[in-house]
């Protein structure tokens, strides 16, 4: 059997590079997509199979021949993880159309080029899966959001089409709502008066994706919410 | 097989998807506390669970009588410490509203929801003791949506899931992890293959793909990796169906 392949987009300190580890503990060669090709070198040298793959993901023509140059380096994925975000918080009159426009395409369009782009393959093998990664923002339009749930929630809804289009192809497609507060440097910074318990781990975000992804497709997740016991929601 | 000082506890232990969570629970080493309506119905069950070197014990149980539910699961914890609650009752049943009754509607709010309430305060009230557990509710599309012929049991269904959704906000802060499951398709039972059979011919029961129905064995997985999150990462809700499922 070929080795399993799996594209991360948005390979952060957080939720990406624990997903990374996990699938590549599970014996996945994992393609890593981010802009920061030091921080993905690092990984890349830490991880055995993984290969890093700096780019922006909002570049869509580069983000397409970044995946030829996965297919052809690492073979077919049959997993995308798509965890990229682009976001940013703030009064709606201070929103800029570019700004909105530009986390609309990292957010939505990036995963709809990506799964056009690795969905075939997945048909072709009669299997995989696409997740992509959520926020309470999904649900919700809170104030000072503006700029950034549309983007959330336009995204929920193109996984959910996707959803209803490659689930019979044999393709499980899943949306992960997370619905808290994701223990990483920063938001320890701007959470600072807060208790471990606040914060839920990347590590058992990935646990939780990596259980998704390998569903028997008898009894498929669409959407996955998760938060911690203390959550307030 | 690991033997474990916990009890998980079914109410509602059916041919199919109770079955398979007592199963699947026993398996993992649960002393599994299995109740329906006829106790009688759960000896091949047990002798199964048994024979595997599990251990189980079979109760008959109406989930509408407070009295019932109350001394199942202090039964269930004085076995082996109560870990996890199912409340797993069905009623699913379709008439039009002009011909439901209003004793077919009460009964199936009693049993889809009434009971529901009856198993999660009691089951509380042990868990919280402990300090920790595991409370589950079983939904299914009706829980989310009123279909045509469905009025008793959707509106049932979705006040039993509104039930666990306050549970859950009211528990997990105290370290009960509170879910709803949306079964949201046919499991693969003698019963959901006569009724496709009955409204679409029996060539449709025999053309259905591979995997088009839940595998009892899968949908009891789901329970079990509900059980297995850790803290930091509890899921409230989860939906399962089958791949090829349209919806």
């Amino acid at each position: 059997m070929s080795e399993r392949v799996c594209v991360v987009t948005g390979v952060g300190p957080g939720t990406g590079t624990a997903l990374a580890r996990r699938f590549a503990a599970d014996g996945y060669r994992v393609a890593l997509l981010a802009r920061d090709a030091a921080r993905l070198e690092q990984l890349a040298a830490e991880l055995p199979g993984a290969a890093a793959f700096p780019v922006d993901v909002g570049d869509l023509d580069a983000l397409r021949a970044t995946l030829g140059r996965v297919r052809s380096r690492l073979g077919a994925p049959s997993v995308l993880l798509h965890n990229a975000v682009a976001g940013g918080f703030g009064s709606f009159e201070t929103v800029t159309p570019e700004a909105l426009e530009q986390r609309f395409r990292v957010n939505v369009t990036a995963l709809l080029v990506l799964a056009q782009e690795l969905a075939p393959a997945m048909i072709a093998a009669g299997h995989g899966a696409i997740v992509a990664t959520g926020n309470t923002s999904a649900w919700r339009g809170k104030a000072e959001f503006a700029g950034f749930a549309p983007t959330k929630a336009a995204q929920r809804i193109l996984a959910e089409s996707l959803a209803r289009s490659l689930g019979p192809q044999g393709v499980h497609v899943a949306y992960v709502v997370i619905d808290a507060v994701i223990d990483v440097p920063w938001t320890r910074q701007v959470f600072a008066d807060r208790p471990d318990e606040f914060f839920i781990r990347p590590a058992g975000i990935a646990d939780a994706v990596h259980h998704l992804v390998h569903q028997e497709r008898s009894a498929w997740t669409f959407e996955l919410d998760l938060r911690p016991f203390g959550e307030k929601w | 097989m690991v033997t474990r000082n916990a009890t998980a506890a079914i109410v509602g232990a059916g041919d199919y998807i109770g079955a398979a969570i007592a199963r699947k629970f026993a398996a993992e080493g649960f002393t599994v506390f299995a109740g329906r309506r006829n106790g009688d119905k759960l000896a091949p069950l047990v002798a199964e669970i048994e024979a595997r070197g599990g251990h189980a014990v079979g109760c008959s149980l109406d989930a509408r009588k407070e009295d019932e539910v109350a001394a199942f699961l202090r039964d269930a914890d004085a076995a082996a410490p109560l870990e996890v609650c199912i409340f797993n009752v069905g009623a699913n049943v379709t008439v039009p509203l002009v011909d439901t009754t209003e004793r077919v509607f009460r009964k199936v709010w009693e049993m889809a929801c009434y009971g529901g309430f009856l198993t999660g305060r009691e089951a509380a009230r042990i868990l919280l003791a402990r300090g920790r557990g595991s409370l589950f509710f079983t939904g299914a599309t009706a829980s989310l949506r009123g279909g045509a012929g469905y009025a008793a049991f959707a509106s049932a269904k979705g006040g039993l899931r509104i039930l666990a959704q306050s549970a859950a906000r009211e528990l997990g802060p105290r370290n009960i992890h509170v879910a709803h499951l949306v079964i949201d398709a046919g499991v693969d039972t003698a019963w959901v293959r006569e009724r496709i059979a009955a409204q679409a011919g029996a060539d449709a029961v025999a053309q259905l793909p591979p995997d088009a129905l839940m595998r009892p064995e899968a949908v009891a997985d789901a329970y079990w990796q509900l059980h297995q999150q850790p803290r930091d990462a509890w899921t409230f809700e989860l939906e399962i169906r089958p791949f090829a499922e349209r919806w």
